[in-house]
């Protein structure tokens, strides 16, 4: 029997064949085409997630950021009122002479000064001497009081927000330019006071006392010397003529 | 709610962050290493600024003050005045030129806290007790450097220097003469070698300084024209001499220390003529002709008057010496790295 096929069926079947072909490619081709989509949205899908994440993250830091910065800016606005509650009575004593120099009458003297201001309710902080007149200890101290030394300050620092005193009690030679740029003077010479303030300088008079012996820290001396003020003083009379050991 | 708190306990942070920050960085007694003072040995601050008041230190002060604000370090001059004034006295670097009971070198750390820094610029001999006492001694003489160091004092050597903007040729005609010399008569000292030698050989000179009424008398009253000439004019009267003079204080040729006129001089193109000293030699060499008599002074005045090409030759290379070696800009540059090293050595900040 002859197999006979007609053009036409030849023709089918190779139409046929291309279209399977073709619906194969075309198959193949929507397969590779779901794929990439798949993959584009979950792609899409994580890189929104990290994104969100990330921008949660920087949202975050911004937030510490800005309100730890809020904070600070407060704090440093706010802290020169907080030193009204702090206390403000506290004095340090920052004497312009060399330790070995320093004899019983200024060191009475300065004595003397400090109990007066304890006796008003402040607090002494610390004393300090020429060589080491700035530590740190007394950076804060409310008021200051400088005791002149036997000559001037070499390395006087005057902090302007504090209350500065200058207090003269003993000198050897002794300029009348010192005496500007303190809030306050004080001396325990009247005749120092009487020839300094015709000049349009104003210094109160501190008046000579007396401390207890054993607050003085006393240096090699033989004797525990006790100097009289220019006025007689019936406490002192009582206290040399107690103690022995003090030779007028 | 609990974001809320958060932002409290974070606010709270921040206050007390703040707080905490505003205390510790007060500190009130801290001196400023970026500025400096310059005591001198004048009582009263209006002489500072009176051009009459003729003080070499002065206007050398003048000179370092100005160079070192240049570069960084606010230099004011202090007067004995000023040390009295009690004002806030935050200079981290005290720089001493001269020492005396009031301007205290001796004994300097007993009465100053130790971060201040005493610095002694030697421009003339000064008392052995006072250079130890000084943290940093900065001196003009190779040989004192090097005897201060062998004694354990923190010693440099720093050159001294002209100020290149305030000394360049400036000729003015009107100012031509043959011989100037500028400088006064020290009291208590013998008679300047070059007014000696001049009077001796007849070599007439015209002289601008202080202190020789007594000297310069009768016909040589001529010579003494003016007390002083303002430091901002001596660059006009050094270019418009033919021949500067110039002679040294016998301490400081013993002690090594060149007179600033020869700088000052040589940065104008002046030709100058020294009295010898081995230093001059070794730093100008023939630049700078010198002489060791009244017959060599004679001989060397009597031969450059008469050669201006030969003068303007050693002047062009003397100069080139002082501008490349004694500049104020390189010599202070030197200075300043010195006391920056110091105060980070020795943790003073």
């Amino acid at each position: 029997m002859k197999t006979y096929f007609r053009k036409s069926d030849k023709n089918s079947i190779k139409a046929i064949k291309r279209k399977e072909q073709e619906t194969a490619d075309a198959s193949i081709l929507f397969q590779k085409k779901q794929k990439i989509k798949k993959l584009v949205i979950c792609y899409t899908e994580n890189y929104k997630g990290i994104s969100a994440f990330l921008r949660n993250k920087y949202k975050k830091i911004l937030f510490f950021l800005s309100v730890l910065i809020l904070g600070g800016g407060i704090g440093v606005c706010f802290s020169p009122a907080l030193k009204v509650f702090q206390n403000n009575k506290t004095v340090a004593i920052r004497i312009g002479e060399i330790p070995e120099y320093i004899d019983y009458d200024l060191l009475a003297a300065v004595n003397f000064l400090k109990y007066n201001f304890e006796r008003n309710g402040y607090k002494v902080i610390g004393t300090s001497y020429a060589g080491n007149l700035y530590p740190k200890e007394l950076d804060n101290a409310h008021v200051n009081v400088f005791v002149r030394g036997f000559s001037q300050f070499f390395d006087l620092r005057m902090n302007k927000r504090k209350t500065n005193i200058f207090y003269v009690h003993r000198y050897t030679k002794l300029y009348v330019e010192e005496f500007q740029n303190f809030d306050f003077y004080l001396s325990s010479q009247r005749k120092l006071i009487d020839a300094v303030n015709h000049q349009d300088i104003s210094i109160n008079f501190l008046p000579g006392g007396f401390v207890t012996h054993d607050l003085l820290i006393p240096n090699e001396y033989q004797y525990d010397v006790l100097y009289i003020y220019e006025y007689y003083n019936k406490a002192y009379h009582y206290f040399m003529q107690k103690n022995h050991r003090i030779k007028i | 709610m609990r974001q809320v708190g958060l932002f409290f306990i974070l606010l709270l942070l921040g206050i007390v962050g703040g707080i905490w920050f505003e205390h510790a960085s007060s500190h009130p007694y801290r001196l400023d290493y970026n500025r400096a003072v310059i005591n001198l040995p004048i009582t009263y601050t209006k002489y500072l600024s009176d051009d009459t008041y003729a003080l070499g230190e002065k206007y050398l002060a003048e000179d370092l003050a100005a160079e070192l604000k240049k570069q960084g370090i606010d230099t004011r001059l202090y007067t004995f005045e000023d040390s009295l004034a009690n004002r806030n006295f935050n200079e981290g670097f005290e720089i001493f030129m001269r020492s005396g009971p009031e301007l205290l070198l001796n004994k300097y750390h007993n009465y100053v806290d130790k971060d201040r820094v005493a610095v002694l610029f030697e421009t003339i001999p000064y008392k052995l007790e006072n250079v130890k006492n000084a943290d940093i001694v900065f001196t003009g003489s190779l040989k004192k450097n090097k005897f201060y160091r062998s004694i354990g004092v923190n010693s440099y050597f720093l050159p001294q220097f002209t100020r290149v903007d305030e000394f360049y040729p400036s000729f003015d005609e009107k100012l031509k003469r043959k011989l100037l010399f500028v400088a006064n008569q020290w009291p208590d000292f013998p008679i300047r070698k070059t007014i000696q030698y001049a009077k001796n050989t007849g070599i007439q000179i015209d002289v601008f300084g202080d202190n020789w009424g007594n000297i310069l008398v009768d016909e040589k009253a001529s010579w003494w024209k003016a007390r002083q000439i303002p430091n901002d004019q001596l660059k006009y009267f050094y270019s418009s001499a033919d021949i500067v003079l110039n002679d040294t204080r016998p301490d400081m040729i013993e002690a090594g220390f060149i007179s600033n006129r020869i700088f000052d001089a040589t940065a104008c193109g002046a030709f100058v003529i020294s009295d010898y000293m081995p230093e001059i030699e070794e730093i100008y060499g023939e630049a700078i002709p010198m002489y060791k008599s009244p017959e060599e002074f004679k001989q060397l005045i009597e031969f450059y008057l008469s050669h201006p090409d030969e003068r303007r030759r050693l002047a062009l290379m003397a100069q080139k010496i002082t501008l490349k070696k004694f500049s104020a800009d390189s010599v202070i540059r030197q200075m300043i790295a010195v006391l920056r090293n110091y105060v980070d050595k020795e943790r003073i900040n």
